[in-house]
């Protein structure tokens, strides 16, 4: 993928034991003008969400609308709401909210254009 | 005009704001606190309480109190498994309604309350956010993004006591017919939560229809909750009339979960654009070394100011959040606006319906693990 999402899932990854363990992920990766990109990062978010949730997806469920929106639950009972969406007449963001059983992670940014073409 | 309000059921309830709200209303005057006939003895005197803090009667009969001259309207937050019936009773005496969330356990019971309204041609309101400032100014923020493509929501209550330990992590088995939702130590989340998300939705969407829901709900925070049976949280993914989709989690996550009254993040996409917006962007916040849960990193003999990135400087704890005023107008003086005015409230019974079919259709969704058609349920 790129460099950013090489960063965020580390860094994010490095909070999490303070709220862990994690049981909801929403992510709302708006990375793009391309629609032909929506599905790839759709890929790689869902697979940094399960990484986060540290569990293998047991269901996925996908729709259109706005982008590219990825219900998984996984094998113990967590979930995550990935969203790939279109960065069209906004600057490319992220906004991540990760619950855990003991408190939430937030993360909102605006990723530098050069770090999403690494 | 000044309008009577018959408040029905009392303490422990959301009734604890409405009537207060048409109270503090000098369009109002409050009649009595009532209930059905034979409600049990906790409620019996949850009910006996809030009448005496209102300093207005108790009638123990529903049909008593309805009966009585100068009622105009009914204020009703009843335990939801009992609300169907009341509110049903109420509007065949011809009272306009205001109505807790969601507005019944039944969807029978909540299509036939529809039916009885059309016919007796009455004013209805259900309480939710959309008279909140925060949904305000999502409309007008939507408005420039051209026709609303996606919805997406987090909308979480940061109260309750936590597990401390964690429950344990299994998939929820959800009920496809859920008949109770309300217990003294427990409510059903998703029911009580996003019922908000799904009532926003269609305000801003111009009412459009739902038309499938898929849902998982949880059980990760709350023991009762776990005891019970109720789930503890919700995510919903939605499909809508002309294309929209709508995504919602809601749940109660504990007191620690957030440094106000719990996340409330908005995302919307609209053909031309779109936004991103958080409830509590706008607050107060107070950072002090008076506050023991705030701690400072530990000092460093070499770098006694921590000028340099060598030292710690990570900071633990967090400040405390204070909120911005109220509403300027309560959603209770929102409905007697309705009636003075003769027009239909925001979310008004038939809203209300539609969002319960919703609701009912994610029950279904979350136990049988697929996609419902709300024409499922």
């Amino acid at each position: 993928m790129n460099a950013y999402l090489t960063w965020l899932e580390q860094s994010v990854a490095a909070r999490l034991a303070e709220v862990a363990p994690v049981v909801f992920v929403r992510a709302h990766l708006q990375w793009t003008t391309d629609a032909g990109r929506l599905e790839a990062i759709s890929e790689a978010g869902c697979a940094m969400a399960g990484r986060w949730v540290n569990a293998k997806p047991a269901r996925r469920d996908a729709m259109r609308g706005g982008g590219l929106q990825v219900l998984l639950e996984f094998e113990r009972g967590q979930t995550a709401m990935v969203s790939s969406e279109l960065a069209l007449n906004v600057e490319p963001q992220t906004q991540i909210l990760i619950v855990g059983q003991h408190g939430t992670v937030r993360f909102d940014d605006f990723p530098e254009p050069e770090w999403l073409a690494k | 005009m000044s309008y009577g309000v018959l408040v029905v059921t009392g303490g422990m309830t959301h009734q604890e704001n409405y009537a207060r709200g048409f109270q503090a209303d000098p369009r109002c005057r409050l009649i009595a606190v009532t209930d059905e006939r034979g409600v049990d003895a906790r409620r019996a005197q949850l009910n006996r309480s809030l009448a005496a803090e209102l300093q207005i009667p108790y009638i123990e009969d529903l049909n008593d109190a309805l009966a009585r001259p100068g009622v105009d309207l009914a204020s009703i937050c009843t335990e939801h498994d009992r609300q169907g019936r009341v509110t049903l009773r109420c509007a065949e005496a011809g009272k306009h309604l205001y109505m807790d969330k969601p507005l019944a356990g039944s969807l029978a019971e909540a299509r036939a309350l529809e039916t009885v309204v059309r016919q007796k041609n009455l004013r209805t309101q259900m309480f939710t956010q959309v008279t909140t400032p925060f949904s305000k100014r999502l409309r007008r923020a939507a408005a420039p993004l051209g026709e609303l493509r996606a919805f997406h929501q987090d909308l979480y209550f940061a109260k309750g006591y936590a597990s401390a330990d964690g429950l344990p992590l299994a998939p929820r088995q959800e009920a496809a017919r859920p008949d109770l939702f309300l217990v003294p130590d427990a409510k059903r989340e998703m029911f009580n939560i996003a019922v908000y998300s799904l009532a926003l939705v269609r305000w801003l969407s111009g009412r459009r229809a739902f038309l499938t829901v898929r849902a998982i709900t949880g059980n990760y925070f709350l023991a009762a909750n776990a005891r019970r049976g109720f789930e503890d949280f919700g995510v919903l993914s939605l499909t809508m009339e002309g294309g929209l989709t709508a995504t919602i989690s809601a749940g109660r996550t504990g007191w620690r979960s957030h440094g106000g009254p719990g996340h409330n993040r908005v995302k919307l996409f609209g053909t031309k654009g779109s936004i991103f917006a958080d409830a509590y962007q706008g607050r107060g916040e107070i950072c002090t070394d008076r506050q023991p849960q705030w701690q400072s990193p530990p000092p460093n003999p070499a770098d006694p100011a921590a000028f340099w990135a060598s030292s710690d400087q990570r900071k633990s704890g967090g400040p405390i959040w204070f909120m911005p005023p109220p509403p300027a107008q309560s959603d209770q003086s929102a409905f007697i606006d309705t009636l003075e005015r003769q027009r239909a409230a925001e979310v008004t019974v038939a809203d209300g319906v539609r969002v319960l079919e919703a609701l009912f259709a994610a029950y279904r969704s979350a136990a049988e693990h697929r996609t419902v058609k709300l024409s499922e349920v």
